[in-house]
């Protein structure tokens, strides 16, 4: 046993007579040692070079590298180590970078999606308005017209209510049409005081406070109005008036209201697009029928012209014989209406005559269908009148215009009398021609008997 | 001094007449690094050439250092190196040294001189 070996004493110098014994337990406990990383102590190397010097020179070398072995691992094992930890720091580095570049991403994908919804609902909206845009092209009049701008407005202007007004005649106020949406009670006509838009040609946007809103909207409606005049070419044809309630909550592109719309510019766009369309459609459609006016009426008296005595004729002498039914024309001349031009003028005949055209309309039945036939004629279309009607009518007429005091202007006021012939469809005809050529017949029957008289086809 | 010696406190460094540089070491000679790298330094001095054969004589060293045998193994200026040798100690250094400090050139263990002077030669 090694322990039981007598101590070495490792200082002294190792001489020829060293005990081997011993100096085999000195190398042994120089080998535990650095079996244990421990060299601090080296193996006693002989003076005779013996083997057993050999071995403790194999031994110590053995030892140096083995302490080298262990720095040099050791040094590499920090350097790893160092190279581990700044790898593991980069990577955090670029970990971190990730993260918020995923982020970054993530809001990006966000704001990208809502801005596609965004414009999805723009596009919806845009459609929307093309298409009222179409029909309010095909409108026959103006309450078809509001009549579509109000089932399209909740798509187009982002489910906001809201309500049409249109310009009374003469334009003194504007009054309500249609409306749309939940909102009740909205004035029935607004006078320029009542609405700032109107007062001051222009849109007028306002908000929660009650204060900036106009006096015309719902009393109980809370949220922010709108109000934009309908102006087409400088006049002002309307009023378009909008109202909705903010949603409190974050908006997204589903829900997105006229507010959010509006912030953006968009919804105060759609709206004046709106309002522009249906503005354009009330002024095509005003001047349509004031075409249409000019086509069928006579500028002076008011009443038809030839032109529409011969459409309308012949479509209730068609209906008439549809339906079975007599159809009365009755001929009026105004006698002696030469001499009056004569001795007052021309301008005085023309009063005459828009005169003869009032007390025509204020005698005959709700139906029936007064014309100017020229000059100083003028024709009744009596649909459903016979013969004997007619007669009765025409004798009203007569007398009401004798009676009737016409105005002259630097001149006496004097009377006209009148005189008429009446055809009856069907024993005087059943065309237009044919009735036309006997009332005139008549008439001048009446005039050859003395004027101021009724004569029918039959006498 | 002869020109093509050089001798150093641990060392005698010399050029043989056949054509190699011989290093020959005093008796017990324990040698440090620092005694490695001069001893090639003179060995580099005395080379004709960027490298020469190398002949070191181990026969009466006591001990070569780690950071010595690290100099010798890695050192470019012996094209091949001879250890001259004879006892069990100077063997256990030489065969040491080419197992593991793995030098970068031919290196061989010799007992008997001429053969380690023909076997440097050869490579010549």
């Amino acid at each position: 046993m090694i322990d039981d070996l007598p101590p070495v004493q490792g200082d002294l110098p190792v001489s020829g007579n060293w005990d081997a014994a011993a100096r085999i337990a000195r190398l042994l406990e120089v080998v535990q040692r650095f079996a244990s990383l421990d060299f601090s102590d080296v193996a006693q190397v002989g003076v005779t070079g013996d083997d057993l010097d050999a071995l403790a020179a194999g031994v110590n070398m053995l030892g140096e590298e083995l302490e080298g072995w262990s720095a040099d691992f050791q040094e590499r094992v920090e350097q790893r180590t160092a190279q581990l930890t700044a790898a593991s720091e980069r990577l955090e580095v670029e970990v971190a970078e990730r993260v918020r570049t995923e982020e970054q991403l993530a809001e990006s994908n966000t704001v990208l999606s809502d801005t596609v919804g965004h414009l999805r609902r723009l596009n919806h909206q845009i459609v929307q308005l093309t298409e009222m845009s179409n029909l309010l092209q095909a409108a026959g009049d103006r309450d078809e017209a509001c009549e579509v701008v109000a089932r399209f407005a909740p798509d187009v202007l982002s489910g906001a209510d809201g309500a049409i007004y249109v310009s009374a005649s003469p334009r003194t106020t504007v009054e309500l049409v249609r409306s749309w949406g939940s909102h009740q009670g909205y004035s029935p006509s607004i006078d320029d005081d009542g609405c700032v838009a109107l007062r001051q040609g222009g849109i007028h946007h306002g908000r929660d406070d009650a204060h900036d809103r106009c006096s015309h909207h719902p009393g109980e409606a809370l949220g922010e109005t709108l109000c934009i005049p309908l102006t087409a070419q400088g006049e002002v044809l309307g009023l378009l008036n909008l109202q909705w309630e903010r949603d409190p909550s974050p908006s997204t592109a589903a829900s997105l209201d006229l507010s959010d719309q509006l912030a953006e510019g968009q919804g105060q766009r759609l709206a004046l697009a709106a309002a522009e369309q249906l503005a354009l459609t009330l002024a095509n459609l005003a001047l349509r029928c004031e075409l249409r006016t000019q086509a069928i009426r006579d500028a002076l008296t008011g009443l038809y012209n030839r032109r529409f005595l011969d459409e309308t004729l012949a479509r209730e002498l068609h209906r008439a014989e549809r339906d079975d039914l007599p159809v009365s024309v009755l001929m009026l001349d105004i006698d002696r209406f030469k001499d009056f031009n004569d001795a007052y003028g021309h301008v005085a005949g023309d009063t005459v005559l828009a005169e003869v055209g009032q007390v025509l309309l204020d005698n005959i039945r709700s139906g029936d269908i007064a014309c100017r036939y020229g000059g100083e004629e003028f024709a009744v279309i009596m649909t459903g009148a016979d013969e004997v009607e007619a007669t009765a009518r025409a004798g009203q007429i007569r007398s009401s215009m004798a009676l009737h005091a016409f105005p002259g202007e630097g001149q006496p006021a004097g009377h006209l009398t009148v005189s008429i012939g009446i055809a009856t469809r069907p024993q005087h005809g059943t065309d237009p021609d044919g009735l036309l050529r006997a009332a005139d017949a008549a008439l001048y029957r009446a005039k050859d008997a003395g004027r101021n008289r009724v004569a029918t086809a039959t006498d | 001094m002869d020109p093509d010696e050089v001798v150093g406190p641990r060392f005698r460094v010399y050029r043989s007449p056949a054509g190699y540089v011989r290093c020959d070491h005093p008796d017990r000679a324990e040698l440090t690094g620092r005694d490695a790298r001069e001893a090639l330094q003179a060995i580099a001095s005395l080379a004709e050439g960027p490298s020469t054969p190398v002949l070191v004589d181990l026969r009466v060293t006591h001990s070569v250092c780690r950071e010595a045998r690290k100099a010798f193994a890695t050192s470019p200026v012996p094209s091949r190196i001879a250890m001259y040798v004879e006892s069990s100690l100077s063997r256990v250094i030489a065969n040491f040294f080419i197992g593991v400090s793995g030098p970068s050139v031919p290196t061989r263990m010799f007992s008997d001189l001429d053969a380690a002077q023909r076997w440097l030669l050869d490579d010549r």
